[in-house]
């Protein structure tokens, strides 16, 4: 499959390769299919078709004098580079680049944990890291820290944090860029610039203020195609004494309302790290009388429904870091606030463990109440077993090779903005012709961050058909999804290569003056457009003829 | 020496026996000319074909590790640790997913699959189970 990037001829490709491997070493610049079958999108929905998006190379530095030299390189020769850190944000793409032909940076090799401050509380790390290298680190030094992981957790901390990623226990923490403190990065023009205190020669506190002086340029990285970062900081929690957890199932729909109003006053006094919503009554789904309810959004008989049935409508499950007595005293607060706000709430205490809990501990559960909470992730320990996610299932009938699996909408912190998000999102379902259970009035976020929550939308599509037509028609199926979910002011916080324009084209307020901003900055900084053109919507003067090339 | 044709034979044998002929297989020129020696056999314990395989490798004197869905404990105690000192060869059989994270894993230590067969043998929910083989990558 030999692919050029646009524009550029064979001999010009071939000058350009010979300055990498002079740049790393022969050995890590790849050109072969087999080499460059791992930097394939294995989920895409053109996998195998003329436009998928292939590299035409991929190399690999060791160090960020590497990267400046390899970027020298693509300036001199034009070739757009596509940097990765570890390229397992499967979900979203994988390690494919937004335009086809474009020289992969695998930084895999810098995988050095550069400093971990049990004291300070923060890491400095490569983008090769892992969160499982970083973890296996802490472990091995006896460090009283833990890291905030996605799940799984064998990406990296810097890739999960520029593609803004989120994790599990406190608040501060589960914002991976938002607890990301100073970067390294090196620019289009192959300098290196630090952020925030690291401006400052010999800074004592680059990775405890990010802001610096000044405007602080660290955003325009996060999804961002303005430099390849280098090295970066990250905020770790202090590894607790106790972890705690209850549940609190209260009765009827409405109840969700105060139910997240109590959950969000004590999420932003720092008292729980995430709550785990779920519902009681989707073992009534089975049921047609229910599901036509649920589907239909009749509060009233679905109520009427659960009692009889004696489940709950909604159920969140709080989890407390700190003491033995802390902890308790927390629960107790919880407790007490829920009953006041829901007098018909039910409690049930969960598990109370003093850290860190063993294997044992994390992997089976024992709470007298069902839970839905994956645990090893409540504890800072990366895994590899929520890779079950994408096997084959009735919303994923296609299988695990064959399809990215939804939309995932931000909606306000409240249980309104729930009750709305699922008549919004259902609406659209319906109004498509989406033959899909999804969304309906149980449903639920699928992640409560700090200040939003985050929606599941659009699944079921491309449901039998992963013929190149039939996932051609999916993916148009998903582009208006996107639209008509962004008429009624939903976004999406992430997406794969192939659907960025479109997620980008749904951010236009005044004109789309934000993109309009970002590639002004853009064709500044990075003339040649040659850093990771097209990303987030972001197209550079040289490929913005590629803007939604992919549809 | 056992190499990767008498582990792939294996455990195809074992599942032909339970379920019928194979059904796909893909290979590299680098598996075709092989005769690496293979130095353990990865395995999914909770289906009886990959158990049956994972025996005879271990009658004939090849190391087995096995998991039960999730390979984090196994990466992470032992493959890890491993990998990190050299590449290796290994075979083994799971599902899909399975084999998935581990040839995403052996592609940052350099090394990548040279064989996958995939089984007329089902998992109950369905899926397919591959035979595969993994070896280091040659250097250039």
């Amino acid at each position: 499959m030999a692919v050029l990037p646009p524009g550029v001829s064979a001999e010009t490709f071939a000058a350009a390769v010979k300055e990498f491997e002079a740049a790393v070493g022969k050995e890590w610049v790849f050109t072969s299919d087999e080499d460059l079958a791992p930097y394939r999108d294995h989920f895409s929905y053109i996998k195998n078709q003329p436009n998928e998006l292939v590299p035409s190379a991929a190399v690999g530095p060791d160090s960020t004098e590497q990267v400046q030299a390899i970027v020298r390189a693509a300036n001199k020769h034009k070739i757009p580079l596509y940097a990765i850190s570890t390229g397992k944000n499967f979900a979203y793409g994988g390690p494919s680049p937004n335009v086809r032909g474009s020289v992969t940076v695998d930084l895999k090799r810098m995988n050095r944990v550069l400093e971990v401050n049990d004291k300070r509380y923060y890491a400095v790390v490569e983008p090769g890291v892992s969160y499982i290298d970083l973890y296996r680190h802490i472990q091995d030094h006896g460090l009283k820290v833990w890291v905030d992981t996605p799940d799984p957790g064998w990406g990296s901390p810097i890739g999960n944090a520029l593609d803004h990623g989120i994790g599990y226990t406190m608040g501060t923490y589960r914002d991976h860029f938002g607890a990301h403190y100073g970067m390294e990065v090196v620019l289009p023009s192959g300098e290196i610039m630090r952020t925030g205190m690291g401006a400052l020669p010999n800074s004592k506190s680059w990775h405890e203020y990010k802001h610096g002086f000044g405007p602080d340029p660290a955003g325009l990285f996060g999804q961002g195609n303005f430099g390849i970062v280098t090295k970066m900081g990250f905020r770790l929690m202090p590894q607790p004494e106790h972890w705690r957890t209850g549940a609190v199932m209260v009765p009827k729909r409405q109840d969700l309302i105060p139910l997240v109003d109590t959950v969000n006053y004590l999420t932003d006094l720092s008292i729980i790290g995430e709550p785990w919503y779920g519902n009681g009554v989707a073992s009534l789904m089975g049921n047609t009388e229910f599901r036509d309810a649920a589907m239909g959004f009749n509060e009233t008989a679905m109520d009427a429904q659960a009692a009889a049935a004696k489940v709950h409508s909604w159920q969140v499950e709080l989890q407390f870091y700190g003491s033995e007595r802390t902890t308790l005293s927390n629960w107790e607060y919880a407790k007490e606030l829920m009953a006041r706000a829901i007098p018909s709430a039910r409690f049930m205490d969960g598990e109370s463990f003093k850290v860190p809990l063993t294997r044992e501990q994390i992997s089976k559960s024992t709470t007298p109440y069902r839970s839905n909470m994956r645990r090893n992730i409540t504890q800072g320990v990366p895994g590899l077993g929520i890779w079950w996610m994408p096997s084959r299932s009735d919303q994923n009938p296609n299988a695990w090779d064959e399809t990215h699996i939804g939309l995932f909408s931000l909606i306000g912190r409240s249980g309104e903005a729930i009750f709305q998000a699922q008549k919004d999102f259902a609406s659209v379902s319906k109004k498509l012709g989406m033959p899909s259970a999804f969304p309906n009035a149980i449903q639920t976020p699928v992640n409560w961050y700090q200040y939003a929550f985050i929606m599941g939308n659009g699944f079921g599509l491309g449901r039998g058909d992963t013929s190149p037509e039939g996932k051609k028609a999916a993916a148009a199926k998903l582009r208006e999804v996107l639209a008509e979910n962004a008429k009624l002011g939903y976004g999406d916080y992430r997406a794969p290569p192939m659907l960025q324009d479109d997620v980008a084209d749904q951010y236009s307020y005044n004109n789309h003056v934000l993109r309009r901003f970002n590639e002004t900055l853009k064709d500044a900084i990075d003339p040649n457009g040659i850093i990771m053109p097209g990303r987030a919507g972001v197209w550079p003067a040289a490929y913005r003829s590629l803007r939604g090339s992919l549809r | 020496m056992t190499t990767r044709r008498q582990v792939l034979k294996w455990a195809a044998a074992a599942s032909a026996a339970a379920t019928g002929a194979l059904q796909v297989r893909t290979s590299t020129a680098a598996s075709r000319e092989s005769t690496q020696p293979i130095e353990l056999f990865v395995f999914d314990r909770r289906f009886a074909d990959a158990r049956a395989a994972a025996a005879r490798s271990a009658a004939n004197g090849v190391e087995t590790a096995a998991f039960e869905g999730d390979l984090t404990e196994l990466w992470y105690d032992r493959l890890d640790l491993r990998w990190r000192a050299a590449p290796m060869t290994l075979a083994g059989l799971t599902t899909s997913s399975g084999l998935f994270v581990l040839e995403t894993l052996a592609a940052d230590r350099g090394m990548r699959v040279v064989e996958r067969i995939q089984l007329s043998a089902q998992t109950p929910g369905g899926e397919p189970l591959y035979s595969w083989t993994i070896a280091p990558r040659p250097r250039a």
